[in-house]
């Protein structure tokens, strides 16, 4: 009776255990998300038209972590690594998809941010924003995407490296480069 | 001849733009053109405008993705708990099998209970879910030696067996079952109109130290005191347990009881 008695005991501490690792999982994700969501929407913001679009994006990026999340068992730097990898080609199926679309009314694509009265910080830094963006589009692809990577993740070129498959000192004088051509370009349209 | 060390003005821009990212000062050298200075100072307004999330966005976001969270654990632990058609022929010839284990304690015990409780007992073994709480029972199947009183289970144990002085209004006693000579366990239930049969298990062996091993338990396993002794107090949705021990026995108690009932049964059984 005892050993059955334990066996039960027994049974019941796991199912605990599972609770346990299911409430670490859970604070381990909340830690992840207060850590990179900044990051995600920048990286985002930087390459896509509007507020909504970046939003949309970034929901379906963490959508897409944590679908995927069951496979990932790694480091924390891993996870970064994993985490851009996965935002790049949301950006990348977003554009595919856009231009899938086109024919479509710019209303039925483009959706308010929201009716919710918006922090005054965040619209002065969106109307900011909007105006680089207006700029950084002008850039070619791969110079508008090391800047985004950059500013948005705020990458060193090495990282950069790995995620453009590029070499290093192509990062550099193309990040000089981007960086020259958009100040020229928002310093002209002020004269 | 000296020459002038030449930089890499890429690389330094670079740099300069890592410690502009980092909140630190860039520092440039002196040899840099005024383009380059009017380039960093661009890149110092452009991290000041870092876009960042609308704070309602950013948390909406957050419910969302936790409330997932929480529904893919769900999800998981119901997987863990399906029955795939493969087992499910498995426990139908099981449950074959413990009908006619269940009639042949039916036999022995002359109740119709019997049989039901085989059943149950292997449904809660392998984790078939749909048994409502209110009828499961816990005595182990029959090959463990039953006794109708504590007397007759006295004369095959090596330590006296305590009876609970209190017991909630209907229990009475099931059954006592010696797996050996160091445990015993009393069967105790009710059965009332409105909550069904309730079960309350006692067993009692010569197993100490368990207690501190339960304690450590970091999950739903709680330690509390029971009159000034240390005890483990653990809860789930089908069966309550709590876990003490007097002297050098470990008494662990089972029952569908909330925890005040409990704790004065375990009171009752204190060697005063």
């Amino acid at each position: 009776m005892a050993q059955f008695v334990r066996k039960r005991v027994l049974h019941r501490l796991e199912s605990g255990r599972e609770r346990e690792r299911e409430r670490e999982r859970t604070l381990a994700f909340e830690e992840l998300y207060e850590c990179y969501v900044s990051q995600v929407y920048a990286y985002v913001r930087y390459r896509v038209d509007s507020a909504a679009e970046a939003e949309d994006l970034t929901a379906a990026i963490f959508e897409r972590v944590l679908a995927k999340i069951e496979t990932f068992q790694s480091d924390e730097s891993r996870f970064a690594a994993w985490l851009w990898r996965i935002a790049r080609n949301a950006v990348i199926d977003h554009y595919r998809k856009q231009r899938l679309r086109r024919h479509l009314p710019l209303e039925e694509i483009a959706s308010p941010v929201s009716d919710e009265p918006l922090p005054e910080e965040w619209v002065l830094r969106e109307e900011r924003v909007q105006e680089i963006r207006a700029h950084l589009k002008t850039l070619p692809e791969r110079e508008q995407e090391i800047i985004a990577l950059k500013f948005g993740f705020g990458l060193t070129n090495r990282r950069i490296t790995k995620v453009l498959r590029m070499k290093e000192s192509t990062v550099g004088s193309a990040l000089h480069r981007a960086m020259i051509k958009l100040r020229r370009g928002m310093e002209e349209e002020k004269k | 001849m000296r020459t002038r060390p030449t930089i890499d003005i890429d690389q330094e821009f670079s740099k300069n733009l890592d410690q502009i990212l980092q909140g630190e000062t860039a520092e440039a050298c002196n040899s840099v053109s005024e383009e380059y200075r009017a380039t960093l100072e661009f890149a110092e307004m452009l991290a000041r405008s870092k876009p960042f999330p609308r704070p309602a966005f950013r948390d909406g976001l957050k419910r969302k993705v936790m409330h997932r969270l929480g529904l893919s654990g769900e999800v998981r632990s119901q997987r863990s708990a399906q029955l795939y058609p493969r087992r499910r022929v498995m426990v139908m010839a099981a449950l074959l099998l413990f009908c006619l284990s269940g009639l042949t304690l039916l036999q022995a015990r002359g109740s119709l209970v019997a049989a039901w409780e085989g059943i149950v007992i292997y449904l809660e073994h392998i984790g078939v879910r749909e048994v409502k709480p209110e009828r499961r029972w816990e005595l182990p199947p029959s090959e463990v030696p039953t006794y109708a009183t504590v007397a007759e289970a006295q004369r095959h144990v090596d330590f006296p067996i305590r009876e609970p002085a209190y017991l909630p209004p209907g229990f009475r006693l099931e059954g006592v079952q010696v797996p050996d000579a160091s445990s015993v366990g009393l069967g105790y239930r009710r059965e009332t109109e409105d909550r069904g049969i309730e079960l309350l298990y006692l067993s009692q062996s010569s197993l100490a130290g368990k207690v501190a091993e339960y304690a450590d338990y970091p999950g739903e396993i709680q330690e509390i005191e029971l009159q000034g002794r240390r005890a483990v107090w653990g809860t789930d949705k089908q069966m309550n347990l709590l876990i003490w021990e007097d002297e050098d026995m470990v008494f662990v108690l089972h029952s569908t009881l909330p925890l005040t009932e409990m704790q004065n049964v375990a009171i009752s059984l204190f060697d005063e």
